[in-house]
C-alpha cells in the first residue's frame, strides 16, 4: 500500500494550515512530507525526491515559495508544482516580477473548503491534465490582473516613489515611453481624472493595497 | 637628508602654529571698520600715554584735535586697507595684517608731527622710541583684537551651520512622519482588501448556520471594529515612534560664556602673560627711566612669575567663575601682582616718583591685555564646546533616525509577512473548518474561536518574525546549490553581537536574500561570497561579492537603493575588476 502512495512535499510556514492540508492529502492517499521553511524543504527534497511540491508563496523572511518551486523544478525535472496561496497575483510577489508560471498550478488557499479539490488538482497535474483549469490568478478579481508585466513593473517603480526620469533610467527607455505606459495603466485600471498626478496616485494606492511595498535590491 | 631644506625638521612644529596664526590674523576681512574704531581709540590712548592728560587747553582744542584725528586716521587706514585688499598673495596676509597696523601708527604719528611742528611732546623720548613703542603697542593690540573678531565670525558661522543641521534634521523627521502616514494607509488598504473580505465570508457562513456561531460572529465583529479598522492609530505606529527626538535648537542660540563656570586658576598663566607684556615692560621702562634696565626688568618678571604662580597654586581649582568674571579676575591679579614689584623696581633705581606713570602705562595695559586674552580664549573654547555639543546631538539624532527608519522598514515588511502568512492562513483554516460541516459542532466553533483569538493577538501586537542569520544564509546556499556557490563566513563575535537585535537580524536576512538572488538571477554570478566584520561593537560591515556581470556605474538609483538607504548607515555597490561588491554598514543595538 505504502509503495503506491505519491510522495508530496508540502511547504507551508503556518503550522495550522499545514496540518490541515497534510491531513487532507494523507487521508487521500498521498505521502506528505512537511516543511515549514525554504531550508527545510530543500533538505527534504534532496532526500525524499517528491513527485509533487505544494508550496505556499509567502514564507516570511528569506526565499519565497516561488523561488523554491522554480529551483526544485530545475533539479527535479518531473516535479509537479502547486502553489497554494492567498496572493492574488504571483507577479506581485517580491522578486517575482519576471516569474514564469510554466506548468505549475496556482490555487487560492480557500479552495480547500472543498476537501477533494487539492487532491484532484494534484492527480490531474500528475496525469498531464489541462493546466488552465488550475490558475486562480487568471480569474482573480484583482484589479491588477489585466496589467502586463511591464505595466506592473512601472507601477511598482511609481509606488516606490520613483519619478518618470528615474523609471526611464532604470528601464533603459525614454520618459515619453514611461508616460505612455502610465496612460495605459490608467486606462486598464479605469482611472479617469483631469489631473495626471491624482490619477497616478490612485493607481499607486490600488497597487499598494494589493502588493504592499516592494523594496527589492538590484545587484548587477 | 641631503635634499631636505634647512629647518625641515622644524616644519611639523611650526606649520600648525602658522596655520593657527593664519586662521586668527590671516582673514583679509579682519582689517575692517571695527579695527578702525579700535585703531582711532588706540592711537589716542597712545598719545595720552606718552604726552600725558594735559594736552587740551580748550574745547576748541578738543574739537580740532578730534577732527584731525578722524581725518588723518581715516585717510591712512583707507589707503592701507585698499593696499591689503588689492594684494593677491594670500600666504602673506597674516604678516601684512600684523604689520599694517604698526605701519599706520607710525605714519599717523609722523603726520601728527608734521601737523603740529612746534609740539614735540609726542616724541619727547626720541623718534625711534615713540615709533617702536607705538608699533609694538599697535601690533599687540591687533594680535588681541583680530582673534576676537574671528571668534565672533566663527560663532556666527557656527550658528548658521547649526541652523542648517537643524533644518536637515527637521526634514528627516518630516520624512519619518510621512512614512508613518504612508505605512498607516497601506495597512488600512491591505486590511480592507485582504482581511475584511475573508472575515465577511466567515461571518456569512456563520450567520446562516446555528446559534452556536453567535459568539464567533461577535468575535469577528470585534476583529473588524476594534482591531482591523483602528489599527493604524494604535499599536504598530505608536510602538515605532521615536521616544525622545533631540533637536539641537536650544544649544546653538548662545555661547555658554556667561553661564558656564570654569576654574579661575586656569586663567592665570604666568608664562603666557610674561610673553605678552615683556616688550611693553622693557619699552615702557626705557621711556620712563631713559635707560635700558634689562637686569631690573628680568628680576621684576621673575618676581612676577613667582608671585602669579603662587597665587595660582593658592586659588586652587575650587574657585570658579564665568568667562567675563574670569577675565576681570585674571586682569586684576596681573595688575595687582605687578604693583608691588613695579614699586620695588622704581625704588631700587631711585625714581620712586615715576611709579605713578608706571602704574598707568605698563601695568594698566597689562590688565587690559590679560583681561582680553583670557576672554578671547574662553570665548573660543565656549564656541568650540557649543559646536561640539551640536555635532554630538545631531549625530545622536541621525543615529536614532537611521535606526528608526530601519525598524520601520522591518516592521512594514514583517507586517506583509504576517498579513499574507499567519493572518490569512488562519482565516483560511477557520473557513475550511467551518465549511467541512453542515452544522458546525461545538468543538469546531471552539477551534475557530481559538484561531480568531490568535488573529486578534497578531493584529493587536504584531510580533517580529525571528530570523536566524546562520540558517538564512544556509538556506540561500542550499537554494542556489548547483547554480551558484554561496559562501559565507559568520564569525562567532558577529553572531553574538546580533543576538540582541532582532531588527538587525531581520534586515541582514532581507539584504542578503535580495543581493544573492539578484546576483544569481540578473548578474549570472557563479560564486557569491558573504563576509561580516564588526567595525565597532555597534556597527557591522557586510560585504557581498559576486563574479557576475559588472554593475553599471550610473545605475545608482533603483528601488533597491531606497531599501538600502533605509536599512543601512552607509552602502555602496561597485565593480572592481571581475568582482562586484555590495558593501553595507549596519547599526546593531548595544548590549
Amino acid at each position: 500500500m505504502s509503495e503506491s502512495r505519491v510522495p508530496v512535499l508540502l511547504l507551508e510556514d503556518d503550522r495550522g494550515y499545514a496540518t490541515l492540508v497534510a491531513d487532507n492529502l494523507n487521508h487521500r492517499g498521498f505521502e506528505v512530507s512537511l516543511a515549514h521553511s525554504a531550508g527545510q524543504a530543500l533538505e527534504l527534497a534532496a532526500v525524499k525526491k517528491p513527485a509533487v511540491l505544494v508550496a505556499d508563496v509567502y514564507l516570511g523572511p528569506g526565499p519565497s515559495g516561488l523561488d523554491v518551486g522554480q529551483r526544485m523544478q530545475e533539479s527535479l525535472p518531473n516535479l509537479k508544482v502547486v502553489y497554494l496561496t492567498n496572493v492574488k497575483e504571483p507577479r506581485l510577489v517580491e522578486g517575482a516580477e519576471d516569474f514564469k508560471m510554466g506548468s505549475a498550478a496556482y490555487l487560492h488557499k480557500d479552495r480547500l473548503v472543498n476537501p477533494e479539490f487539492l487532491s484532484d488538482v494534484i492527480k490531474s497535474r500528475l496525469t498531464g491534465g489541462k493546466r488552465t483549469t488550475f490558475r486562480d490568478d487568471r480569474d482573480s478579481n484583482s484589479r491588477l490582473a489585466d496589467l502586463t508585466a511591464t505595466q506592473i513593473e512601472v507601477l511598482r517603480l511609481m509606488a516606490a516613489g520613483q519619478g518618470n526620469a528615474e523609471i526611464a533610467h532604470v528601464r533603459g527607455t525614454s520618459q515619453r515611453a514611461v508616460e505612455t505606459i502610465q496612460q495605459r495603466i490608467l486606462a486598464v485600471l479605469n482611472i479617469d481624472h483631469p489631473s495626471r498626478s491624482v490619477a497616478c496616485t490612485r493607481a499607486i494606492k490600488i497597487y499598494l493595497a494589493e502588493a504592499g511595498l516592494h523594496q527589492g535590491i538590484s545587484v548587477g | 637628508m641631503a635634499n631636505q631644506s634647512f629647518g625641515a625638521e622644524l616644519a611639523p612644529v611650526l606649520r600648525p602654529r602658522w596655520e593657527w596664526a593664519k586662521s586668527r590674523l590671516g582673514p583679509r576681512w579682519v582689517v575692517n571698520w571695527q579695527v578702525f574704531v579700535v585703531y582711532v581709540l588706540l592711537t589716542e590712548l597712545l598719545r595720552f600715554t606718552i604726552i600725558g592728560p594735559n594736552v587740551y587747553n580748550s574745547v576748541g582744542d578738543v574739537f580740532e584735535d578730534w577732527v584731525w584725528l578722524l581725518l588723518s586716521r581715516g585717510v591712512v587706514f583707507l589707503a592701507v586697507w585698499l593696499a591689503l585688499r588689492l594684494n593677491p598673495k594670500d600666504r602673506l596676509v597674516p604678516i601684512q595684517n600684523l604689520l599694517a597696523v604698526p605701519l599706520m601708527v607710525c605714519i599717523n604719528f609722523w603726520l601728527d608731527r608734521l601737523y603740529t611742528p612746534g609740539d614735540d611732546a609726542l616724541f619727547r623720548f626720541g623718534i625711534p622710541a615713540t615709533f617702536v613703542f607705538g608699533s609694538v603697542f599697535a601690533a599687540l593690540g591687533f594680535a588681541l583684537l583680530a582673534p576676537l573678531l574671528v571668534a565672533i565670525k566663527n560663532y556666527r558661522l557656527g550658528s548658521i551651520e547649526a541652523d542648517k543641521s537643524r533644518e536637515q534634521v527637521r526634514l528627516q523627521l518630516e520624512e519619518i512622519r510621512f512614512k508613518e502616514r504612508l505605512a498607516e494607509e497601506l495597512r488600512n488598504s491591505q486590511l480592507e482588501s485582504i482581511v475584511i473580505p475573508q472575515v465577511t465570508k466567515l461571518r456569512e457562513m456563520l450567520a446562516v448556520s446555528t446559534s452556536a456561531g453567535v459568539g464567533v460572529v461577535d468575535k469577528l465583529r470585534t476583529i473588524i471594529e476594534e482591531h482591523v479598522r483602528p489599527l493604524s492609530a494604535a499599536s504598530q505606529v505608536e510602538r515605532l515612534r521615536l521616544e525622545a527626538p533631540i533637536v539641537a535648537s536650544t544649544s546653538s542660540k548662545y555661547v555658554r560664556l556667561v553661564t558656564a563656570k570654569k576654574p579661575v586658576q586656569d586663567a592665570i598663566r604666568p608664562v603666557a602673560w610674561m610673553l605678552i607684556i615683556a616688550p611693553i615692560i622693557f619699552l615702557g621702562q626705557y621711556m620712563i627711566f631713559q635707560r635700558v634696565m634689562a637686569g631690573y626688568s628680568l628680576l621684576s618678571l621673575m618676581l612676577w612669575a613667582a608671585l602669579t604662580s603662587a597665587i595660582k597654586a593658592i586659588l586652587g581649582p575650587k574657585l570658579r567663575a564665568n568667562g567675563a568674571v574670569r577675565a576681570l579676575l585674571a586682569g586684576a591679579i596681573a595688575y595687582f601682582s605687578w604693583v608691588p614689584i613695579s614699586f620695588l623696581v622704581a625704588y631700587l633705581v631711585g625714581q620712586a616718583q615715576a611709579f605713578s606713570i608706571l602704574v598707568i602705562t605698563n601695568i594698566g595695559t597689562s590688565f587690559v591685555y590679560i583681561g582680553f586674552f583670557t576672554l578671547i580664549r574662553d570665548f573660543e573654547a565656549s564656541i568650540q564646546d557649543n559646536l561640539d555639543l551640536i555635532k554630538e546631538k545631531n549625530a545622536e539624532l541621525k543615529r536614532q533616525v537611521n535606526q528608526f527608519n530601519r525598524n520601520q522598514w522591518v516592521a512594514q515588511r514583517n507586517w506583509s509577512y504576517l498579513l499574507h502568512g499567519k493572518i490569512q492562513a488562519s482565516l483560511s483554516v477557520a473557513l475550511i473548518k467551518l465549511s467541512q460541516e453542515a452544522k458546525p459542532s461545538r468543538k469546531t466553533i471552539t477551534e475557530v474561536n481559538k484561531i480568531l483569538d490568535g488573529i486578534v493577538d497578531t493584529l493587536r501586537d504584531p510580533k517580529l518574525t525571528d530570523v536566524n542569520t546562520f540558517e538564512s544564509l544556509d538556506t540561500l546556499r542550499q537554494l542556489w546549490l548547483g547554480v551558484c556557490g554561496v559562501r559565507f563566513v559568520l564569525p562567532t563575535a558577529v553572531e553574538e553581537a546580533l543576538q540582541n537585535d532582532s531588527n538587525a537580524r531581520f534586515a541582514i536576512g532581507e539584504i542578503v536574500t535580495e543581493a544573492v538572488t539578484n546576483a544569481v538571477k540578473h548578474a549570472n554570478a557563479s560564486i557569491v561570497s558573504i563576509e561580516f566584520e564588526l567595525l565597532t561593537p555597534t556597527m557591522l560591515s557586510l560585504r557581498i561579492n559576486n563574479d557576475g556581470k559588472r554593475v553599471d556605474p550610473d545605475y545608482t538609483r533603483s528601488i533597491g537603493s531606497k531599501m538600502m538607504d533605509d536599512l543601512t548607515e552607509a552602502w555602496s555597490l561597485v565593480s572592481i575588476g571581475a568582482q562586484t561588491q555590495l558593501r553595507a554598514d549596519l547599526q546593531i543595538a548595544a548590549k
